[in-house]
């Protein structure tokens, strides 16, 4: 897979994923395409301030030891 | 507006539902759905339907028309994830349960609406369907669960719009049934997909799981969906409207 990143003063503002086509190799963009983010850029989220916790499916027991227990209790 | 919450056990998992306070005192008739769906296609109750196909004592020909109809619908998926999602166990057993859950959840928003409960949040075991807004009359926001700590959240979406959707696989609590092709390592340790109906949110979340980044970037540019994964190193992966949604919670 190739990629095209913009920069924009200095920094990376975008990545678009690029698919050579058959038309003469030339490279076309991916749509929605799932770009790399570094995780500091989405460490943001306060389990305070949601509604319900989404996640892997969790067991009756595991639901216990889980953060949507842990609003279901605070919120109930 | 006020809004109450209930918590009930179904499926193996726990069920979560806020919903506006002016609603049914009772919510029995959603739980009577998931008991419903839960007698039918427990392959953990033997005296369900489905674990009587499964030893042998009923003929899929001589099952319920429900049954067929959802071992069908099951049977499409698989055919339109190329097979990353598949209702059959590598030891042959039917196993429905890659939908069945999401398929109760749909059917129980539906009978909340019908109720006149026109907002509220419904969460089985990690994968949330929203309908309106949240107590605050905003829109109702998702926190994503940090695989690799799961006490912690990841980072948080919002639902809102058609998007009412948000099911997330992987391996970080057992209960999902993913069985990827062959002997390849899972590349995604979590995937959560955000669509217009929990159905295809939950299906195309195992098929990204069992199918790694290329079913990753094929269901991505296919389908109508917003999706984040996470791998082993807990490198991260978003569409461009999912990290818009991210961004904007901020």
């Amino acid at each position: 897979m190739q990629v095209e990143i913009i920069v924009a003063d200095g920094k990376i503002t975008d990545v678009k994923a690029l698919q050579l086509t058959n038309q003469g190799g030339r490279s076309v963009q991916i749509s929605n395409y799932a770009a790399p983010i570094l995780r500091k850029e989405v460490l943001a989220a306060q389990s305070a301030k949601v509604s319900s916790v989404g996640g892997a499916t969790y067991t009756s027991d595991g639901y216990l030891s889980s953060l949507q227990a842990a609003l279901d209790k605070a919120k109930l | 507006m006020t809004q109450k919450r209930d918590v009930f056990t179904t499926m193996g998992t726990v069920a979560s539902l806020t919903f506006d306070a002016v609603g049914p005192e009772s919510i029995r008739p959603v739980q009577d759905i998931f008991d419903h769906y839960d007698a039918t296609f427990s392959l953990f109750m033997p005296e369900s339907e489905l674990s009587q196909i499964a030893a042998g004592q009923l003929s899929l020909a001589n099952a319920s028309s429900e049954l067929r109809d959802t071992y069908a619908a099951a049977l499409e998926w698989r055919a339109t994830t190329h097979g990353e999602f598949t209702p059959h166990r590598p030891d042959g057993v039917i196993d429905l349960s890659g939908v069945v859950k999401a398929i109760a959840m749909e059917r129980a928003g539906a009978e909340l609406i019908r109720s006149g409960v026109t907002s509220w949040c419904l969460n089985v075991g990690g994968d949330v369907l929203v309908s309106g807004v949240d107590e605050h009359s905003e829109p109702w926001s998702v926190g994503i669960v940090d695989p690799l700590d799961r006490i912690a959240l990841l980072t948080s979406t919002t639902l809102r719009g058609s998007r009412r959707a948000c099911a997330t696989s992987g391996s970080a609590e057992r209960g999902d049934h993913i069985w990827t092709i062959g002997a390849a390592p899972t590349v995604f340790v979590q995937a959560t997909v955000l669509a217009d109906d929990i159905v295809t949110a939950d299906v195309l979340a195992t098929a990204i799981i069992a199918g790694g980044l290329h079913a990753l970037d094929q269901i991505s540019a296919t389908w109508n969906i917003d999706a984040m994964t996470i791998d082993r190193d807990g490198n991260i992966r978003m569409t461009p409207e999912f990290a818009t949604r991210v961004s904007s919670d901020r």
